[in-house]
Formats: structure tokens, C-alpha cells, sequence
């Protein structure tokens, strides 16, 4: 059996949850402090990916990313690289979509964090970064958390817009869901149901990862509300 | 030692509109929840903007509208404890007071920080969380980590409110022994008088967003003049008075020397039972009796239309319905605006 998809699958995933971490933090950081029409807008924008149908999803990142389209055509003429149908063309795609995902975990977090705390350090004269990296993050810690591992999760999981971008191509840009597509329009069931249990529980462990974080989260929170 | 404010800013329907001029070591901002009290120090500490006006400590301008002057926060030299004390939840005693140190080097912070940890008696707890410590440990430490930064002003708002009255009373003298150590100003924002009482030197009553001047406590508590600085002072019965100097307590008020009042306010202890031959004499039936603790009062109406008068007294014998004699000195009435 060769094992080439998962590897890739693991590669994509990777890559794009590092990204969409701190894309999805600072958007979340910096929309909670803009005005609220334009908060409103963005808000809207950042999360539809989440509830638009993935082939949309691929049919515009072709429109855009495709070698006769726009930045496609910019990046194959400037420098002879064709932005779809390699390996990490996926990436794209996974981005896309994992990207409300962490936007709106990380929202909901910073959310929680009790502004007294920020006042309180300025005025003790610490600067914005070091209250964001240990204040705010440390404080919304279980909730970005779980953010990045849904987020992981998900990207994992990911199959039409990756399909339309990416293409299946064995050994090259094949993933575990575009490979047991492939295996079961070509009749080998068997070899399916074998990517299918992998699958599983590369989900079913993520998903038992969350729920440890999260009843962390509920014990300190009920430890620190003894003390506001 | 001086910090002088007058800022005006906007929030919602709420107007804000303060002039504060200290001089004394420590001065209260004495109101009610929603006066403004908070979002004062707020603006003084850096945190809001104000809309317009200046904010000066000590000679230094921190705040000018005009000039375009807004010093942040983190240079201003105040330190600022909010109600619930902020201590950081993911840091240590220690690493909590550390980062009241971030004038000096990375070196230095550490033995300063055992300093500050002997001095405050906080050795013990230095390694524990804020939320393994007791509330009256971690106002302490709060305390400490704002004295670390060397503030030449030090804001409370509402340190005790949180607390129950044992615990308040302890703190009180815990806070009063770590503050008779720190030389800068303190400016304290409450809505209760015994902690006003007990903690400063002067005092500025705040209502609806605006204010009076800073006067020294003594003069409030001998004279009020509002109907704030009246429940400062701890008086209990507080009346209007009516076109026709009935008050509403139903005896005739004598408002020459002061024409402008509204309002009249009369001690509790200060209203005799006794029949004596007073300027103000009137006869009231008594309504209910109160045995506090230690006190003893009894409440009284003159007829059906006035309101209760609440009347100390030491003779345990009165009953309800009785009926009885109040007689009040002129000197022990207050005429508020």
C-alpha cells in the first residue's frame, strides 16, 4: 500500500493550519478593534468560506490562481511557476477553508479576555506586544487551542475545492479523500475502506484531543471565576 | 504634589465634565455607582481619551486637547488598581510584581523583586497562582506590583467593594500601613463614606458627571452642603423643604441665612427626645422602634403626610404609638442646595 497520500494529506494540512494560525489571529485581533460597519463587512467576508460549497470555493481560486487567470497568469509568465496542479496548489485551497474556522475560534476567545487585565499593564508599563503574546494569548490559550486543531481537522479532511485545484495525480498531489474518491469510482473497494479506516482515526483522535482541551478549559475557568 | 484635571467626554447619553484639583496627599472621589468616578481615573491613567481638556500631574502635562498632547499610559508614572484587582492569571506572585519593574534591567528585577516580596510580607505565596491566593492576598499584591513601578499617583477604584464588611475592615488597616510607605499622591474612587472616612485626606463629590471642588474631609463631614456630601457625612435624615418652609418632616424651617436651599438635613443623634427648649419643637408619634446592635433608634412622624425622621435615642422605654416631643437645635440643621 503505498502511503504517499497520507503523507501528503499530514504535508497540506500542516502547512496550512501554521499559516491561517496567525492570519486568523490577527484578523480576529485587529477586527475586534475596528469600527463596527467595517467589522460587520469582514465578519461576513472571513466567515463565508465556512458556509459557501467547496467546488465554489475551487471554482473561484481557479478563476483566480488558474495559468490563464490574473495572478496565475502574472506568477507562470514572472516566474515559470504554474500555480495549480502541484502538490501544494492544495494549500490554497485547505487555507480557504479552514480560515473561518480559526478566524471565529480565535474571535470568540479574545472575546473573553477581560480588558482591566490590558488596562492594568499599560499602566505598569509594559508594551503592546508583550501584553498581547503574555497576556492575551496565554489567556485565550485553550480556545486558539482548539481552533488550530479543528482547523487541522478540517484541512484533513478537505475534498472538492482541493480536487479542482490540486487535481489526483498518484504519488504527487493524491490526498487521503481525492485517493479513496479515486479507489471507489475504479472499483477497488477493499484498498478504500483501508484509507477510510485511517481516516477515521487520525479524526477520531484529533476530535478526543479537543474535548481533553476543552474540559481543561472549563476546570480553570471555574477556578478563576472563584477569584472575579 | 498636585494633579490637576478638566476633561470633558462624551460616552452614549453620559456626559462627563470634571475639575479636580488636589493638594493633599490623599483625596476621595465620593459618588454613586454610574456618577462618572471610573471613567475619571480611566482618563487620567491614559486608558480613555478624554474629548477635550487637560490632565496635569506635578507640573507635567499628560493630556491638552489644545496642544495635542496625549501621553500613553505606559509613561505617565500611575499606577491604577481596578476593582478586581487584575493580578495576571497565567503569572506568579513574582512574575506579577516583575512586571511592575520594567524601568530597570533584567538583572536588577529579580533582587528588587525579593525587596518588594519582604517588605510586603508576600514571601510565603510568591510561587502560587492569583487564584490560589485569598482575596486580601491578592490585594496586596496588586498593591505592591502597582508600588513597584514608583507612581507619582496612585489610583483605586473601589478596592473594597467586592468584600464583605470583615474582610473591608481588615484590608483597611493592611491598605493603610502599605500606603503610610508610599510618598506619591493618591487619588481613590468610592461609593462608600467609611471607606472615604478612613482612608483620606480630602474629598470631591461626583454626581451625574460633574463635580465639586476638592475640600478637605473635616469641612464636609462639620458642614455639607449637597445632599452627596450629607450621606457622606452620615446623616440620616435628609428632607425637602417646601415654598413654604414646611419641611418634609413637617416642622417650619427657619431659611434666611441660607434662601437657597432646597433640601434640610438633620444627624439622627442630634434630635433630642428629652422635651428640652430648642428653636424647632414639634410633636411626632412614634412609628417603629430599631434595636441595632449596640443603638437604639426610634422613627417618627409628625402627621400622615411627613416622612419618617429617624431619631437616636437611650431611653429603651418608648412604644409604638407613643406619643413624643422632638425638639432640634438651629445649629445642628443643614441646608443643602
Amino acid at each position: 500500500m503505498d502511503l504517499y497520500p497520507l503523507f501528503n494529506s499530514i504535508r497540506i494540512s500542516l502547512i496550512s493550519t501554521l499559516i491561517v494560525f496567525f492570519m486568523g489571529i490577527f484578523s480576529a485581533y485587529y477586527i475586534s478593534k475596528a469600527p463596527r460597519i467595517i467589522k460587520i463587512a469582514l465578519d461576513v467576508l472571513f466567515t463565508l468560506p465556512l458556509v459557501l460549497p467547496p467546488t465554489v470555493v475551487g471554482f473561484l481560486l481557479i478563476k483566480i490562481l488558474g495559468p490563464n487567470h490574473l495572478i496565475g497568469e502574472f506568477f507562470l509568465n514572472t516566474f515559470g511557476v504554474r500555480l495549480t496542479m502541484n502538490w501544494w496548489s492544495a494549500v490554497f485551497a485547505t487555507m480557504v477553508v479552514i480560515f473561518p474556522l480559526m478566524y471565529r475560534t480565535a474571535r470568540g476567545a479574545f472575546q473573553s479576555f477581560d480588558t482591566t487585565l490590558s488596562d492594568t499593564a499599560m499602566t505598569l508599563g509594559l508594551s503592546g506586544s508583550y501584553i498581547f503574546w503574555k497576556l492575551r494569548m496565554p489567556y485565550c490559550k485553550q480556545g486558539i487551542i482548539a481552533g488550530t486543531v479543528l482547523s487541522f481537522a478540517r484541512a484533513l479532511g478537505e475534498y472538492g475545492a482541493t480536487s479542482m485545484i490540486a487535481g489526483y495525480t498518484p504519488g504527487k498531489t493524491a490526498t487521503i479523500s481525492t485517493t479513496v474518491y479515486q479507489l471507489w469510482r475504479i472499483g477497488q473497494d477493499d484498498l478504500a475502506f483501508k484509507w477510510i479506516i485511517i481516516n477515521i482515526i487520525i479524526s477520531a483522535v484529533v476530535l478526543f484531543f479537543i474535548n481533553l482541551i476543552e474540559t481543561k478549559y472549563h476546570h480553570k475557568e471555574a477556578q478563576n471565576g472563584s477569584l472575579r | 504634589m498636585a494633579l490637576y484635571v478638566d476633561i470633558t467626554k462624551k460616552l452614549g447619553n453620559f456626559t462627563l465634565n470634571v475639575k479636580i484639583a488636589t493638594g493633599s496627599k490623599s483625596t476621595a472621589l465620593f459618588g454613586v455607582s454610574g456618577s462618572g468616578k471610573s471613567i475619571t481615573l480611566k482618563c487620567i491613567a491614559g486608558i480613555l481619551k478624554p474629548d477635550s481638556g487637560r490632565i496635569i500631574l506635578n507640573d507635567r502635562i499628560l493630556f491638552d486637547s489644545d496642544k495635542k498632547i496625549n501621553i500613553p499610559p505606559q509613561e505617565r508614572n500611575i499606577g491604577y488598581l481596578p476593582q478586581n484587582f487584575a493580578l495576571f492569571p497565567d503569572m506568579n506572585v513574582s512574575e506579577n510584581i516583575i512586571c511592575g519593574l520594567q524601568k530597570h534591567n533584567r538583572k536588577e528585577r529579580k533582587s528588587l523583586c525579593n525587596d518588594l516580596l519582604n517588605r510586603f510580607d508576600l514571601y510565603e505565596i510568591a510561587h502560587l497562582y492569583p487564584h490560589q491566593i485569598s482575596g486580601g492576598q491578592q490585594q496586596r499584591v496588586a498593591l505592591t506590583r502597582a508600588l513597584a513601578t514608583e507612581p507619582e499617583l496612585l489610583l483605586f477604584d473601589e478596592p473594597f467593594s467586592s468584600l464583605d464588611s470583615l474582610l473591608k475592615q481588615q484590608l483597611g488597616l493592611d491598605l493603610l500601613i502599605m500606603l503610610k510607605k508610599f510618598d506619591g499622591e493618591i487619588l481613590f474612587v468610592s461609593h462608600d463614606k467609611d471607606e472615604v472616612c478612613k482612608l483620606c485626606e480630602s474629598v470631591c463629590v461626583i454626581e451625574n458627571g460633574t463635580n465639586t471642588n476638592v475640600k478637605p474631609l473635616d469641612a464636609v463631614l462639620d458642614c455639607p452642603k449637597t445632599i452627596s456630601e450629607a450621606l457622606l457625612a452620615g446623616i440620616d435624615n435628609i428632607g425637602k423643604i417646601s415654598d413654604s418652609n414646611l419641611s418634609e418632616f413637617g416642622f417650619i424651617v427657619d431659611t434666611e441665612k441660607s434662601p437657597n436651599a432646597k433640601y434640610v438635613a438633620i444627624k439622627s443623634d442630634s434630635i433630642k427626645t428629652d422635651g428640652s427648649d430648642c428653636s424647632i419643637v414639634f410633636e411626632t408619634v412614634i412609628v417603629d422602634i430599631i434595636r441595632d446592635s449596640n443603638k437604639h433608634y426610634i422613627i417618627c412622624k409628625a402627621n400622615d403626610k411627613s416622612k419618617h425622621l429617624l431619631v437616636f435615642t437611650n431611653d429603651l422605654n418608648h412604644c409604638i404609638n407613643e406619643k413624643i416631643t422632638l425638639s432640634i437645635d438651629s445649629k445642628d440643621i443643614y441646608y443643602l442646595k
